[in-house]
């Protein structure tokens, strides 16, 4: 018979795709740790409130600048100290988890769908508007980072929301390189050809076709880019051009404290810990889901 | 002696308990300047076998053999160092996509004369010489300028010539052609064919050729050894096999070729798939496909039956030529 | 005969190629004047190796590109320069069967999908008929009712040819163009998936362009053919005529060329030298006269015209009659 089916053999179902991501994804021992991490800050930003044995904002006039002791002073124990005002360190640390998460969601939120879009028209039109969006990119990218994002800023006012506008804004060139490439490199190949024959317009084409196969190095670039968000939000809360007092922004808790690095380090470490650890648990999980995802590392 | 004996050749991935047998006990000698054709589809392990050969097979893939000789060196127990003197030099391998195979950021004439040089030393200019008269023994046409060209500049027919030139540049004893014309147009699969036959007979080398192509084989090949999941099924001289194939598998596949069906409206041809990893069956594994199904055929695996040269993996091999079935 | 389904009218299509930084660009004469009728159930196959310009064509039959000159009449009507809203209407008359099935099918989408995609497009169907449609189409192709949710990459190469021609169909479209439909599968498969095609060929009456430089299988399955090279038709015939007594050159070395297992049916082999050419530097004269056996002073001058022989035969060749 000529429209024979294959061999009758029962197989399983084949697993999901996201079941094959999270298999390859386990094998890295690094990226499940910064899973783990990222989870916990996630926890601890959602349930701030319960968690935190203090209000970020109390002052405590008799506890200014205790070292961290389980000893309690005047009825209160600081885990993780007080910093010069007499707020709890560690309160506002657990507060500050909430604030690091908003601004990566935000700025990377913003910056991947402004991104998305340009390099998708940058792909798709060629011609004239790619080289107009891409030569703008390329002014963007020839800035250093931090003084476009203090530009920003400078122009729209300090806080923390215009902050995140800024890193967004610094963080857009690379969203729209990335996509523009990927989507050339998918526009060639016959399945988009085939769509195109079916009768799918422009707009199907970009966001149902190509958009999907992009989605790796996107994927990858964001995790990255929540990383690059909550640093230079530090360093604008640094430069006391981001988060305003008495906000418990990790960065704007470090630049307050400087004065106190030899006399008081938890104040300055504890913030630039918290710093730490989130990036380094963002990097962990990007890599391991670059490496989950590129197609060439499958065994 | 033989050139290349292989006694029972098993290449295996997986785990331990449950392997998936890429090549399951493949036996064949070569004698020099023979002209062997290795024939199946996908999934029938000839690419495999070729790469255990050279030893290109990496881990997590075992290879296993009864024996595996080399003009009489046994290759499995060979040192390494020694293996990589013998690969390049007196086995040499080319492969089906001529585009891929060559570095693209060197020259023709530094990736010619770094096979020399690794085998055979010389100084530059003496290895230059020798690149062109390869070039002009696999008749490139403007041979002195193609020395500097960069893979990219070449088309696949040229490149394809590179290739080969590259491998006979030690003058091998036995040359490897997986699927070298898959990858070609028409005319200049002729060229490349008519050249390795002329290379084979002028250097007395043995060739080794591995394809999907019968007609290919029908046309340069002595012997022909027919593979089917990873298993040797047929072993015949060439002529013959194509008239009277003894193994269902080869007259299936003899049948269903569109030159066998001139005029006929339908190719005839055989249903279902080839096994895969988890689907092998317990007897012979084209029982589930096979027309002359008997029921032995699926509780046994048959053994390789009949005179060396003319073997099929069949208990009831066919005994009619292909014609009086049409 | 009835009125072609599909005709074409000396179509040509020519790039400007860039050739470096303030260098003047050179024209690329992919497609130099292809002109054939197709009926409906009938299937023309275009035979050539690389840069004869047959996936040039196929780009033009199925409207991807608009052709630089010549016409393009589908069931009769001028569709040559088309406007986007002709264009869409008539997507559903032609569709493509591409060559390489791992990179034809949406890598992140799942075969069900990939059939949807064309009624979803074209027709007002509810989901739940398009579903049907496509469970239909599956069953017709061979494929099992579990694979409409499995993606691409879980299937072999025949079956996702089965799934792309399964696609080619959604529409009920006249033409189907299949650009080296097999050519990427091994012999049995391949010989399951011609069975398909011919089937689905007698059951719907579609006209097929059958791009192929396999003569083995064209002499199976075409009712008439086309030899290309470097843009241009060197010789059309009925498929009978075509391989009884072929006029060209060219057509005598690709058919000497091809493999065969059957000694008595191998031509004496002439193997011919030298590559093809490509097509921003053509030879002059005739393209193939570099190559050719035959050739004379008056080749390498003239460019030779398509000359009817009788038969449905042309070949443009300035020999033809002498070589005989």
């Amino acid at each position: 018979m000529s429209a024979s089916p294959d061999v009758i053999v029962q197989e399983q179902a084949p697993p999901s795709p996201f079941a094959e991501l999270w298999r390859d994804f386990r094998r890295n021992r690094g990226a499940v740790i910064g899973l783990v991490v990222i989870v916990a800050l996630v926890l601890c930003a959602l349930f701030a409130d319960v968690i935190a044995p203090y209000s970020p904002k109390e002052q405590f006039p008799d506890a200014v600048l205790k070292a961290p002791s389980t000893q309690p002073i005047g009825g209160h124990v600081f885990l993780l100290g007080t910093d010069p005002v007499g707020r709890d360190v560690l309160s506002r640390l657990i507060h500050g988890t909430r604030l690091s998460l908003i601004i990566g969601l935000v700025s990377v939120g913003l910056s991947l769908t402004g991104g998305v879009l340009l390099g998708l028209l940058a792909g798709f039109f060629r011609g004239g508007v790619e080289f107009t969006i891409m030569r703008l990119m390329d002014i963007m990218l020839a800035l250093p980072s931090l003084l476009l994002a203090v530009a920003v800023v400078a122009i729209l006012g300090p806080g923390l929301v215009n902050a995140m506008y800024a890193i967004a804004i610094v963080m857009l060139p690379h969203f729209v390189r990335l996509t523009r490439a990927a989507v050339i490199g998918e526009m060639g190949k016959d399945y988009v050809a085939a769509s195109r024959i079916a009768g799918a317009g422009t707009g199907r084409l970009m966001f149902d076709t190509v958009l999907p196969n992009c989605a790796a190095p996107l994927i990858v670039q964001t995790t990255l880019g929540f990383s690059t968000a909550i640093l230079d939000a530090a360093a604008l809360g640094f430069l006391g051009l981001g988060a305003q007092p008495p906000t418990p922004e990790w960065g704007s808790m470090l630049a307050s404290a400087l004065e106190f690095i030899q006399s008081a380090w938890w104040v300055v470490t504890l913030p630039g810990l918290a710093i730490l650890v989130s990036v380094l648990a963002f990097n962990l999980m990007g890599d391991g889901l670059r490496d989950a995802l590129d197609p060439k590392l499958k065994r | 002696m033989a050139l290349l004996e292989v006694e029972n050749l098993r290449v295996e991935f997986g785990s331990e308990a449950a392997p998936f047998k890429a090549v399951d006990g493949m036996s064949f000698t070569l004698d020099a300047g023979e002209v062997v054709g290795v024939v199946g589809e996908s999934g029938s392990g000839k690419s495999v076998t070729a790469l255990a050969l050279m030893g290109l097979i990496d881990e997590p893939g075992r290879v296993r053999a009864q024996r595996l000789a080399f003009d009489g060196r046994d290759l499995l127990t060979m040192p390494v160092k020694e293996r990589r003197q013998l690969l390049g030099k007196d086995i040499a391998m080319i492969f089906q996509d001529p585009m891929t195979s060559l570095n693209p950021c060197f020259t023709v004439a530094f990736q010619l004369m770094e096979t020399l040089k690794i085998h055979e030393g010389g100084n530059q200019r003496e290895l230059r010489a020798r690149a062109f008269e390869l070039l002009r023994a696999v008749e490139i046409p403007d041979a002195e300028r193609r020395l500097d060209a960069y893979p990219h500049q070449l088309s696949g027919g040229m490149s394809q010539r590179v290739m080969v030139a590259m491998a006979i540049a030690c003058n091998p004893r036995l040359l490897i052609a997986d699927e070298p014309t898959t990858a070609l147009d028409v005319t200049i699969q002729a060229q490349m064919l008519a050249l390795l036959l002329k290379l084979q007979k002028e250097r007395g080398m043995a060739l080794l050729l591995i394809t999907h192509d019968l007609g290919v084989v029908a046309e340069i090949a002595q012997r022909v050894l027919v593979m089917y999941a990873g298993q040797l099924v047929e072993t015949a001289h060439v002529p013959q096999v194509f008239d009277a194939p003894r193994h269902p598998y080869t007259e299936a596949l003899l049948s269903a070729l569109p030159e066998h069906n001139i005029g006929q409206r339908r190719l005839s041809s055989m249903g279902g798939v080839v096994p895969g990893a988890y689907d092998r069956p317990a007897g012979c594994l084209l029982a589930p496909r096979c027309p002359y199904v008997q029921p032995r055929c699926r509780t046994e695996q048959p053994p390789l039956i009949g005179e060396p040269g003319a073997q099929a993996r069949c208990f009831y091999p066919l005994t009619q030529s292909v014609a009086a079935l049409a | 005969m009835n009125a072609p389904v599909l005709e074409a009218q000396a179509l040509a299509k020519h790039y400007s190629v860039s050739t470096g930084f303030l260098k003047p660009k050179a024209l690329a004469r992919a497609l130099d004047g292809v002109s054939f009728a197709l009926a409906a159930g009938h299937t023309l196959a275009v035979v050539g190796e690389s840069g004869c310009g047959k996936s040039t064509l196929a780009r033009q039959l199925t409207m991807i590109e608009a052709p630089t000159s010549g016409t393009l009449n589908l069931n009769g009507a001028d569709v040559t320069h088309a406007d986007a809203t002709l264009k869409k209407q008539l997507r559903q008359q032609v569709q493509m069967v591409f060559q390489n099935p791992f990179a034809s099918l949406n890598p992140r989408k799942k075969i069900g999908h990939a059939l949807e995609e064309p009624l979803a497009i074209n027709t007002p169907l509810s989901a739940e008929a398009r579903t049907q449609k496509a469970r239909a189409m599956m069953a017709r192709v061979g494929l099992r009712p579990e694979h409409h949710a499995r993606y691409p990459h879980m299937f072999s190469g025949g079956q996702r040819q089965r799934v792309a021609i399964a696609r080619a169909l959604m529409l009920q479209p006249k033409v189907v163009v299949l650009d080296e439909p097999v050519s990427a599968l091994d012999v049995s498969i391949q010989a399951q998936v011609l069975n398909l095609l011919m089937d689905l060929q007698d059951e719907t009456r579609v006209a097929y362009v059958f791009i192929s430089h396999n003569l083995a299988v064209v002499e199976l399955i075409a009712d008439e053919v086309l030899v290309m090279y470097l843009g241009k038709v060197v010789e059309q015939a009925p498929k009978t005529t075509l391989f009884a007594t072929p006029r060209h050159p060219y057509t005598r070395a690709l058919l000497a060329s091809t493999p065969r297992i059957d000694a008595s049916a191998r031509q004496t082999r002439q193997v011919l030298t030298g590559e093809l050419p490509s097509p921003l530097n053509p030879p002059s004269g005739c393209a193939f006269h570099k190559r050719c056996p035959f050739a004379v002073p008056r080749c390498e001058a003239e460019v030779p015209v398509l000359e009817a022989l009788g038969g449905g035969q042309r070949v443009a060749c300035h020999r033809v009659h002498e070589i005989g």
